[in-house]
């Protein structure tokens, strides 16, 4: 594996019970790139995380993440990861917004696990990038849908990771909300060589932000650039020339509004 | 003075103490089970406590010995078949719960049918608990605090997302482990204070009547072990002084407790303007 490949995903195959979800998928992540996967549903975009991140093992092939497979890897601090759901019912979790975006700290930090002064300073800095400052002492059960998002987008990035991975980031999220934090996320991947996954069922938004893309249907369609995909004959194939035109198109004139 | 007369009593004073410590194993450990969904964790392995005393009567062993490597053991199995099976927490209680009983029921047909011990540990006596139950009470909760104080971050993160936490190199095996299987002593010991039948009571109501008012997950703790402190108080002083039965009224105060919560509650988010 290159030094420069943060994942090296080799002939990948997943089963779950009969059923395949994952059949031999190969790519490499450089650092620095911001990597959109999408696909349709069940298509195993979240099951390819998931074996990334070595909560399931595959049936065939190998996984390295920073050169390790996932279950020898142990500096979690490098990476920040928001799950397309979580396991509790966050109405009724008895915790206020610094204490649930403190939890993003922790990797970092050896037991006794301490939240120290500076550490506050640090959580107030990454609620106030993501415009949620003003909740900081707020219950979580008191928060809306997209307000609960940017708290868990902010447990994800306050540790600083190299490597941030978003499963469905943007779908309780408002268009003015969802702008700011793809701008962020551009401006954290170009200024400080973050590099990014994020799936996401908008081609046409992820498109205009991310630097590669993969299509996942069970198996590894399409890798590569957005303007490649748009002028890949494998996708037009795939998709039908009308479909491809129409996901290009969106693009493009997402990005005027955007400008303008 | 007539409380002065009650706390001369030795059984009295070995009931307050090792009640307030089964209290506060309760309350504390309750808060993890509530918010993970295995509220009814206490009445499966409170089930298995039953075929394990059972099991105890028919080797003429003291109950309590036999019962406490059972339950552990089943709270394991309880854990390991959810990660095995993926079924939901409540169908893996629910087939460690019905093989408990079962099992329970199956051994004292063989021994002669029930009789007036297994009884005493359905319906529990905290009055007739004897010192070393009193000492292992007073350890395993020592234990417990020593266990929310060192790893409290890693369990209000394992509490949160289990998924997140791994990732954040949590040893979050290990910290289940040690979850279930203090809550498979905390079961046979609360047994013995409420019984089998009111076990469960003891792990849910502090820990929801705390999730009605705390703000913050430390004040949860805290709120949780208060209210099952003052229930067990209450629920010995008022069996001695009214003859009543200490575990159904400790568990009728503690429902009291809940519903005075509930209703601050709506009354605070009513006067907010939110619903309750």
């Amino acid at each position: 594996m290159s030094v420069d490949n943060i994942i090296s995903v080799k002939n990948l195959h997943f089963r779950y019970n009969a059923i395949e979800v994952l059949t031999d998928v190969s790519f490499d992540l450089k650092r620095g790139l911001f990597l959109g996967i999408v696909g349709p549903n069940g298509s195993g975009k979240t099951t390819l995380i998931r074996l990334i991140l070595g909560f399931v093992k595959p049936q065939r092939g190998d996984v390295l993440i920073f050169g390790y497979p996932p279950f020898l890897f142990n500096e979690w601090y490098r990476i920040g990861y928001l799950p397309q759901r979580i396991s509790i019912s966050e109405s009724h979790f008895p915790a206020k917004v610094k204490e649930i975006v403190s939890l993003g700290l922790l990797a970092r930090k050896k037991s006794p696990k301490r939240i120290s002064r500076s550490d506050l300073i640090m959580i107030d800095r990454h609620l106030d990038t993501l415009g949620i400052l003003h909740l900081r002492d707020k219950f979580i059960g008191e928060l809306s849908g997209g307000q609960l998002q940017r708290v868990l987008i902010a447990k994800a990035m306050v540790n600083d990771p190299e490597l941030l991975i978003l499963d469905e980031p943007t779908t309780a999220l408002d268009p003015e909300t969802r702008e700011r934090f793809l701008d962020l996320l551009r401006s954290s991947n170009a200024e400080k060589n973050l590099t990014i996954i994020m799936i996401t069922h908008d081609i046409g938004m992820i498109g205009r932000y991310a630097t590669s893309m993969l299509y996942l249907d069970k198996r590894l369609v399409f890798y590569g650039s957005f303007e490649s995909f748009c002028g890949s004959q494998e996708m037009t194939d795939y998709f039908g020339e009308y479909s491809q035109h129409i996901i290009c198109h969106r693009h493009d004139s997402a990005d005027l509004a955007v400008k303008h | 003075m007539e409380i002065l007369d009650l706390l001369s009593h030795g059984f009295i004073q070995r009931a307050l103490i090792a009640g307030v410590f089964i209290a506060i194993l309760c309350s504390a450990l309750g808060v993890f089970l509530v918010l993970r969904n295995l509220s009814y964790i206490g009445d499966g392995l409170s089930h298995v406590a039953f075929g394990g005393v059972a099991l105890g009567m028919l080797f003429k062993a003291y109950p309590l010995y036999v019962a406490i490597p059972v339950v552990m053991l089943s709270a394991l199995g309880i854990m390991k078949l959810k990660e095995k099976t993926r079924l939901f927490s409540d169908a893996t209680i629910g087939i460690v719960s019905s093989l408990g009983v079962a099992s329970g029921v199956f051994i004292s047909s063989i021994a002669g049918g029930l009789n007036i011990d297994l009884f005493s540990y359905l319906f529990g006596n905290i009055l007739a608990i004897n010192k070393e139950e009193v000492i292992i009470s007073i350890l395993m909760s020592i234990c417990l605090v020593i266990l929310i104080r060192v790893l409290y971050h890693e369990l209000l993160y394992i509490t949160f997302d289990e998924d997140s936490a791994r990732i954040s190199g949590i040893n979050v095996r290990t910290i289940n482990t040690i979850l279930y299987l203090m809550a498979g002593l905390t079961v046979v010991l609360a047994m013995k204070a409420v019984g089998i039948l009111l076990v469960t009571a003891l792990l849910i109501l502090p820990p929801v009547t705390a999730l009605q008012i705390a703000r913050s997950f430390r004040m949860t703790l805290f709120v949780s072990s208060l209210t099952g402190i003052l229930s067990v108080i209450s629920g010995i002083v008022l069996s001695f002084l009214f003859d009543f039965p200490a575990g159904a009224t400790t568990v009728l105060i503690n429902f009291i407790f809940f519903i005075i919560a509930f209703g601050f509650k709506s009354l605070l988010y009513r006067s907010a303007g939110r619903p309750g």
